[in-house]
């Protein structure tokens, strides 16, 4: 016959097992066989196994849910060998508002909610994509690579730092099921400006990059926008950096596409989407 | 789920630290609030790997994007969660599978808000229970203060085993040869540590309150 220790005993060591209850409960074993037999006439024990079970599980919750001791440092490390370039010297924000003239201000917006619809689109991600992204990351990176307090070498890594989030919204893309690739042309029809749009209606990212676009006069920039029925919707402005124009962000507009809608790039000096187009794509 | 006491006021400096390009305020911020993002994590990915994956990235987006954190539209521990949720999503269906549901409401300040905005979007398709009332986080965070408490001050060799027995999941058998400590070793410093955290929520453990009494140990590993 077990006693009240053994019994004690062996509800302590089950709290902390894996299914250790589930298994006790089970009784196939005859320890198990045992203590079911004590409990079933001994409240005082079956009263100690109710209050164990609801400790061990607020125990085994708030322990499981503590993050590793390390994750602290190499938490630390990753942001300090990923992150974009900041310095210690560098005057902060006058506030915390959207700086104008951050590249990739936009990509920081959380996507929206992902609801993938099957069947709406089929085309897939073009890998030399990917390559040529990464590849121009590494290259710009690779100039940057070293740190000065220069403001030209500042820059630079900031350009690396854009880059790098440019490739991993564009990973982001092609890793959803609907992900589509889309030509974009220019309209000189010379061939000196082109680019690439890639999204997912799903999670309605989007990630463009042109080549050919020059530095636009001050007071101008390159707004993208997406046209659905004749009604152009602005959606951001394209960065230049790394010998590319570049922009990643978010749009409802790509979530349920029309037919005839269209995205396009344009120089525009007063923040709109009136200008003529520069390049163009069918989504 | 425990939430961060650090008054707003507070965030916002740290966040404009950050900016500036402050490693230790960063740091702080990750004192701050990389439990909480590592619990919300891991509760909707059940996936530890996935969790600090989770964690990097999100202090990595701050790092990366902190001019664009705006306290009026809401606190910093939303703006964290909010990213945190959206690359645990974002590494689900990477992978295939499917978020577990999680409460909506995981911050008091941001609970309508919250809701608001997910209905606006159309994301709310399903959902688990709303979540704990004010008085319960409360009770949950002083519970989980006691607990981390009790852990940090009990001996080395206790805290890894349970440690090792509730993170792992590994059995006593198991601990014990990783360890290479004896199995009934590993038992009695098992239920020491068991016995010391739930001191630290106010039970009853058992005659004078304190460890244990161990006695003869009987099976209870997996495979007897």
């Amino acid at each position: 016959m077990m006693d009240h220790d053994e019994a004690r005993e062996l509800l302590e060591l089950a709290a902390v097992e894996p299914d250790g209850f589930e298994r006790l409960a089970a009784g196939d074993t005859s320890d198990a066989a045992a203590l079911a037999g004590h409990l079933a006439g001994c409240p005082t024990c079956a009263a100690a196994y109710e209050a164990l079970a609801a400790d061990a599980e607020t125990i085994r919750t708030a322990i499981r849910e503590q993050p590793p001791a390390d994750l602290r440092a190499r938490t630390l490390a990753f942001v300090a060998a990923a992150g974009r370039p900041r310095g210690e010297t560098t005057a902060g924000p006058p506030g915390l508002e959207v700086v104008p003239d951050r590249p990739l201000a936009e990509a920081a917006r959380p996507p929206a909610e992902a609801t993938p619809t099957a069947g709406a689109f089929t085309r897939r991600w073009r890998p030399a994509w990917l390559v040529a992204a990464a590849a121009v990351v590494v290259a710009v990176i690779g100039l940057g690579g070293w740190w000065s307090a220069s403001t030209a070498l500042d820059a630079e890594r900031s350009t690396s730092a854009d880059l790098a989030s440019l490739t991993t919204a564009t990973l982001r893309v092609a890793a959803q099921p609907d992900a589509r690739l889309v030509a974009l042309t220019g309209t000189s029809g010379d061939g000196a400006i082109q680019g690439a749009l890639s999204f997912s209606g799903a999670t309605q990212e989007i990630v463009v990059v042109a080549e050919g676009l020059a530095e636009p006069a001050p007071g101008s920039e390159y707004g993208c926008w997406i046209e659905v029925g004749g009604v152009r919707t602005r959606i951001g402005t394209m960065y230049l950096g790394g010998g590319l124009a570049y922009w990643a962000g978010w749009s409802d507009a790509v979530r349920g596409l029309e037919a005839g809608t269209r995205f396009g790039v344009s120089l525009e000096s007063g923040g709109g989407a009136s200008g003529d187009p520069i390049l163009v794509g069918e989504l | 789920m425990a939430e961060p006491r650090a008054g707003a006021g507070d965030d916002v400096a740290l966040v404009r630290s950050v900016a500036a390009g402050s490693q230790d305020a960063l740091a702080a911020l990750y004192d701050r609030y990389a439990e909480v993002i590592f619990a919300l994590a891991l509760r909707t990915s059940d996936d530890r790997g996935m969790a600090e994956e989770v964690v990097q990235e999100t202090f990595l987006a701050l790092w990366n994007r902190a001019e664009l954190f705006d306290p009026r539209t809401g606190s910093l521990g939303t703006w964290l969660r909010s990213i945190a949720r959206n690359r645990t999503i974002d590494r689900l269906r990477a992978a295939g599978r499917r978020p577990r549901l999680v409460p909506l409401v995981v911050d008091e300040s941001a609970a309508g808000e919250a809701l608001d905005r997910a209905t606006a979007l159309g994301s709310v398709v399903g959902g688990s229970t709303i979540g704990p009332g004010p008085e319960q986080r409360v009770a949950q965070r002083e519970t989980r203060e006691a607990l981390r408490a009790a852990l940090a001050t009990m001996p080395e060799a206790e805290r890894t085993v349970i440690v090792l027995a509730y993170q792992e999941e590994l059995t006593q058998t198991e601990i014990a040869a990783r360890l290479g400590w004896p199995i009934g070793t590993v038992k009695t410093r098992t239920r020491r540590a068991l016995a010391r955290l739930r001191s630290s929520l106010g039970s009853d453990v058992g005659p004078g309150d304190g460890p244990p009494r161990v006695g003869v140990h009987r099976g209870m590993d997996r495979h007897e």
